[in-house]
């Protein structure tokens, strides 16, 4: 199974860059064109994933699980891109398709990376006892193979979209909550956190007012570079025929749907294997620029 | 009356003659094996397939996954067999002759002398005996041949080395049927009493063409030529070898590249496949559509609202639209609306002409629909909200939908629940669901008493919805027990019409059909009416 | 050093004891076991008996006690050395292991080589050429590799062979020491498939990582010795931005084992992936349990070695 997960890239030193405030939305964007060309033509590309799926309902001619056409129409005319083996306007289901692919990417990844962070945060800031216990515990969750934990958490939860998103965000919970301790490991240290222990806090406050907001930068590296990675597991899983239920307009199901009529009906397998590869290509394009400008160390060149 | 071979005779050549007019019109275009029915057989070469998936335990008489028959159709003989020449009747095989007490009650099977098994020893009577012994006995859990034997068998004896005879407790009509299915196939005595069961690949000791040479599991599985074969110059084959390929795509990739000689069992290929294999590889294969002595069914629980109340199962089965049923989700390879499939069981099935004007199979379905709305809302005004269970499996969520979409035009509202498959089984199993859209059973033999004591009789093991019908379970008995052709077939037609104009749990969408090819190569093959008997290869052979 | 390792290898043992305690209770907790899948599957005895045998089975497998009596006895048997008899094979399951392991790793083992050495120069490559349009070039190039779907990749690498070239990779597996060119006819197509997945963290990481360690000033002092460029980037650059890279792969190496099921199911190669997903479906709980267990303790010793290999490299870290 495909576990691509960019969580365990040097994501720990990131830090936000400062002093690119103040430009305008303008100007902001191209510089940001300028300095990140291949991001920028990332954020287009998720930008238009974004929109596709906001407006899903008033893009699609059809209702993504209408099987009222004939099966396997050529793209042209009334289906711009063709109908599937049981007659449904492909369009229709690329569009809300793009809905179900953010819906499912971004939930499980901010579940999954929340739960983490916070459980990192909160055993790092603590230490001790708990905190041995809990590393153990994300030992063990990592030693597993991801695929056996997703199979039987399929398995037993049953296939619905909800349930993909509960996978994949366990799948996601330890590796986030070790990011995120190693990064409140340090914070921890930090002179402010001392003072602000020594002007009396509580430990709770210190936690949510200093230690958490002070991992942002990490998490939302976390969160950017695993969308992309949920994206193609739940394909992954819908290979394995235990993704999103096959109704479901999920691009996973349909590739895989697709792959069993690649010659008789080859639009089946290009539109959503586009759809998925634009997606995910954006995303990455995407994370690596937030990441190259959020570490200022990364600026400039080797010359 | 006689049961005997030869007293039947009349019998079995209506139904062989009906049986084979029916495979005629299906097979017109495509007979796998028209073409080669003059030339001399070549001895010699392997020949390769696939199974779909590790069969794992390969206990035949413990076993019931296609996967098993597979790895080991061509390891045993049975009794009686279907001829791979003609399979469309029952043949000698271990047994050489036989005959019927005057009250139908007793068999006598006179054995082959001179056969061995695959490791040299003596086939006797006692390991009939033996075999048959272990199928009946209660605690082995034989889930096919077990299952067949048990309510008609009292006991088992063997009269001398080469003799030996079976009391049933009634004349049944399908007895010797059971006895020649391939799950019903004989094990020797010594290797039972050495390993205890058959599970190992190391007890595959049989008398069959073949001898089961290598099995590494999830990879191949080998057989080798049987050189001591009781029937001399059999087989023609040097071998057989079977890839594990669990992948789809590896499956049709491995039939376009010509890299397998056939493929015959379930799952059958979509026409999509059979399409794309077609065009790689022109006329060098036969593509054949066939029926798979398999029936769709939709079943609803008899105890759980809203399908306790029998009007709502039958505004169910009004409201299914089989023929978009068949041309949707089954790709138009389908008997839509049919109990039995006439091709397949000859005419113990009622008339397609018959079928396809009853109330909920005919066409158009206007009225059946407002009389099926009409029975909702008299117990539902406001329509009614259900649960759908799919095992997620092949393209059976495809199905349901298909399913669901026409139930919404009556008021029933379906959600789907899906199942992992094992999950699925273990929910119908224990009668967890309201609602199963879509499943399909296959049948062991073409015997037409099978469908009612799987399906439909209230202790029928695949009787989910747990109805319970009187007329039903009396007229399954009488079937079974009727010895006399005609008035078997009125007791089916009967039954028949009672399903199709009444309320049962399970509905019959369609029986099934799908794609098949053979290689033109491979000669002599003959496609057998249930996907268990088509695989001995004993007397196919490879042209150059 | 020797009470490092003593150290990380106890942590081992919580490590495991989790893992399998988890894996153990969530494969009883999915609904169906093997009792049922036997039993419910051929549906053909009357439902009164269908449901006695159900218990018979169970009863047989020790499957009707409670799950942490049935986890102690595993794992009394475990320590032992005794992982138990696959319920659907009928053999012990360390042969299974014995039998599937290997395949699997050399299936990651060509994997991560052919991705490393395609993938770190084409990483140095883009640094060295920071935003340039061969820079584009090789990140466009492996960030599409991460874009599809590696099965729809692996359908598409066998539909081509047979469409164009009319030739299929063995369908038997081959051991490579029995036969290598058979073996490598079949291994190379999955290899390609996911190396060319996996290279692009790869390049990523060995690209972020020569641009951190240009600026350190040991490369300046280096660069300002008048040593040649080439010179910088390979001897003192690259050497140390491999370290991330090595953690990395080694991490990586780990879950291979268990992450190339699907190009283990489309070029029918039996090995570990498989042999896991259908012991997942049939419940087959043995095997679950002894492939997990075996996969584990692979994780975690790959991350010892990585960590180990880590302070090897670089003497600044040191083993507390």
């Amino acid at each position: 199974m495909a576990d691509q997960t960019g969580v365990a890239m040097g994501a720990a030193s990131v830090k936000v860059a400062e002093g690119d405030r103040g430009r305008g939305i303008v100007g902001s964007l191209s510089w940001f064109a300028a300095r990140q060309p291949l991001g920028f033509v990332g954020a287009i590309l998720v930008l238009a994933l974004v929109v596709t799926a906001i407006f899903a309902p008033a893009l699609a001619p059809y209702g993504p699980k209408d099987a009222a056409f004939a099966a396997y129409v050529p793209p042209g005319g009334e289906f711009p891109m063709g109908t599937d083996h049981l007659g449904r306007d492909m369009l229709s289901r690329i569009v809300w398709g793009a809905r179900l692919s953010l819906y499912v990417g971004l939930t499980s990844v901010l579940f999954g990376v929340t739960v983490g962070a916070l459980w990192g945060v909160v055993t790092a800031y603590f230490g001790g006892a708990a905190d041995t216990v809990s590393q153990r515990i994300v030992d063990s969750l990592m030693a597993l193979p991801p695929i056996i934990l997703a199979l039987a958490l399929m398995a037993g939860l049953g296939q619905s979209v909800t349930n993909v998103i509960v996978a994949l965000a366990v799948l996601l919970v330890p590796t986030a909550a070790r990011t995120i301790r190693s990064v409140a490991l340090s914070i921890k240290e930090m002179p402010y956190v001392e003072a602000a222990r020594g002007a009396g806090a509580t430990e709770w406050r210190i936690i949510f007012r200093h230690v958490l907001p002070n991992t942002m930068a990490t998490y939302i590296v976390l969160v950017t570079v695993n969308i992309a990675y949920a994206i193609v597991v739940e394909a992954a899983l819908s290979f394995l025929g235990l993704g999103a239920p096959p109704d479901e307009p999920s691009w996973g199901g349909m590739l895989t749907a697709g792959t069993q009529a690649l010659e008789t009906a080859p639009w089946m397998i290009f539109f959503p294997g586009l759809a998925i590869s634009l997606t995910v290509f954006g995303l990455n394009l995407l994370g690596d620029a937030i990441r190259d400008l959020t570490d200022p160390q990364l600026r400039g060149g080797l010359g | 009356m006689s049961l005997t071979p030869a007293a039947s005779k009349g019998d079995r050549c209506m139904r062989r003659l009906a049986f084979v007019i029916a495979i005629l019109a299906v097979l017109a275009v495509a007979a796998p094996s028209a073409p080669d029915a003059q030339e001399t057989p070549r001895p010699g070469g392997i020949l390769n397939w696939y199974v779909y998936g590790d069969p794992g335990r390969l206990d035949i008489h413990l076993e019931s996954p296609l996967s098993v028959q597979q790895a080991l159709a061509g390891i045993y003989s049975g009794l009686l067999h279907r001829d791979p020449a003609a399979p469309d009747k029952l043949a000698p095989d271990l047994a050489e002759r036989w005959t019927a007490s005057p009250d139908g009650k007793v068999y006598t099977f006179h054995l082959r002398k001179g056969v061995k098994w695959h490791d040299g020893q003596p086939f006797t009577s006692a390991d009939v005996k033996a075999t048959l012994d272990r199928v009946l006995n209660p605690a082995t859990k034989s889930p096919r041949c077990g299952s067949m034997l048990k309510p008609i068998v009292a006991g088992v004896e063997a009269v001398d080395s080469h003799t030996i005879q079976i009391a049933l407790k009634f004349p049944a009509a399908p007895f010797l049927e059971y006895t020649a299915s391939a799950w019903c196939r004989i094990a020797a005595k010594h290797v039972l009493d050495k390993y205890g069961d058959l599970s190992k690949p190391e007890a595959q000791i049989g008398t069959g063409a073949f001898k089961f040479k290598r099995y590494e599991r999830g990879n191949v599985i080998e057989w080798e030529k049987n050189k001591d074969y009781f029937i001399p110059g059999l087989p023609y084959l040097d071998g057989v070898k079977q890839f594990v390929l669990v992948g789809f795509p590896t499956q049709l990739a491995a039939a376009k590249a010509g890299r397998i000689h056939l493929w015959d069992t379930w799952p059958p290929m979509k026409k999509t496949d059979a399409d794309e294999l077609k065009r790689a590889r022109g006329d060098a294969v036969h593509v054949y559509q066939v029926a798979q002595n398999t029936i769709f069914l939709a079943y609803m629980h008899t105890q759980k609202p809203p399908f306790n109340n029998p009007d709502v199962r039958r505004a169910v089965h009004l409201a299914l639209d089989r023929q978009e049923l068949v041309a949707k989700a089954l790709e138009g390879a389908g008997v839509p609306c049919a109990v039995f499939d006439p091709k397949l069981s000859g005419d113990f099935a009622l008339p397609l002409e018959e079928v396809q004007k009853m109330p909920g199979c005919r066409q158009p379905k206007d009225a059946d629909i407002a009389e099926a709305k009409k029975l909702v809302e008299k117990h539902y005004p406001n329509g009614v909200d259900v649960e759908a269970a799919v095992r997620s499996v092949g393209n059976y969520v495809d199905r349901a939908q298909l399913v669901l979409s026409q139930l919404r035009k009556i008021g029933i509202r379906g959600t789907i629940k899906t199942y992992e498959s094992a999950a699925g089984f273990a929910v119908f199993g224990k009668g967890d669901f309201v609602f199963l859209p879509t499943q399909d059973r296959a049948m062991v033999t073409v015997d037409p008493g099978d469908l009612f004591s799987l399906i439909y009789t209230t202790d029928a093991g695949s009787n989910w919805g747990k109805w319970s019908d009187k007329k039903v379970d009396e007229l399954t008995e009488r079937g079974l027990k009727e010895t006399n052709r005609e008035k078997r077939k009125q007791i089916y037609w009967e039954l028949q019409r009672y399903l199709l104009s009444g309320s049962p749990s399970a509905i019959p969408v369609a029986w099934v059909e799908g794609f098949h090819f053979v290689d033109k190569k491979l000669r002599g093959y003959k496609w057998a009416p249930t996907v268990y008997d088509n695989n001995t290869f004993m007397k196919v052979w490879l042209a150059p | 050093m020797r009470k490092y390792i003593l150290h990380r290898l106890l942590l081992f043992v919580p490590s495991l004891l989790g893992a399998s305690l988890l894996i153990f209770v969530l494969m009883r907790l999915v609904p169906g076991d093997i009792a049922e899948i036997i039993v419910y599957q051929a549906g053909s005895e009357s439902s009164t008996v269908q449901q006695k045998q159900v218990q018979e089975i169970r009863t047989e497998l020790g499957l009707d006690r409670p799950v942490l009596v049935q986890y102690a006895a595993w794992l009394g048997n475990a320590l032992r050395g005794d992982f138990g008899q696959s319920y659907v094979q009928s053999r012990p399951v360390t042969e299974i292991i014995r039998e599937r392991f290997p395949r699997s790793l050399e299936l990651a083992l060509l994997t991560l080589v052919v991705a490393v050495v395609w993938a770190v120069p084409l990483g140095v490559i883009s640094a060295v050429r920071q935003n340039t349009w061969a820079d584009y070039l090789v990140r466009v190039v492996s960030i599409s590799g991460l874009s599809l779907p590696i099965f729809f990749t692996g359908v598409l690498i066998l539909w081509a062979l047979v469409r164009f070239f009319h030739w299929l990779p063995p369908l038997e597996f081959v051991a490579f020491f029995d036969d290598p060119v058979e073996n490598l006819k079949q291994m190379v197509w999955p290899t390609l498939a996911q190396a060319y997945y996996i290279s692009a963290p790869i390049m990523r990481l060995t690209r972020s990582q020569m641009l951190e360690v240009v600026r350190h000033d040991y490369v300046r002092t280096a660069r300002a010795k008048g040593l040649a460029e080439r010179a910088v980037v390979y001897r003192h650059a690259l050497s140390n931005s491999l370290l991330p890279v090595i953690t990395f792969v080694g991490w990586w190496g780990g879950r291979l084992l268990g992450g190339i099921v699907i190009m283990e199911i489309i070029f029918s190669v039996p090995g570990m992936g498989t042999a896991l997903v259908q012991a997942v479906s049939n419940r087959d709980y043995p095997t679950v349990q002894a492939i997990v267990f075996v996969m584990a303790l692979i994780f975690l010793m790959l991350n010892l070695l990585v960590d180990m290999v880590y302070g090897w490299l670089d003497p600044r870290i040191r083993y507390a």
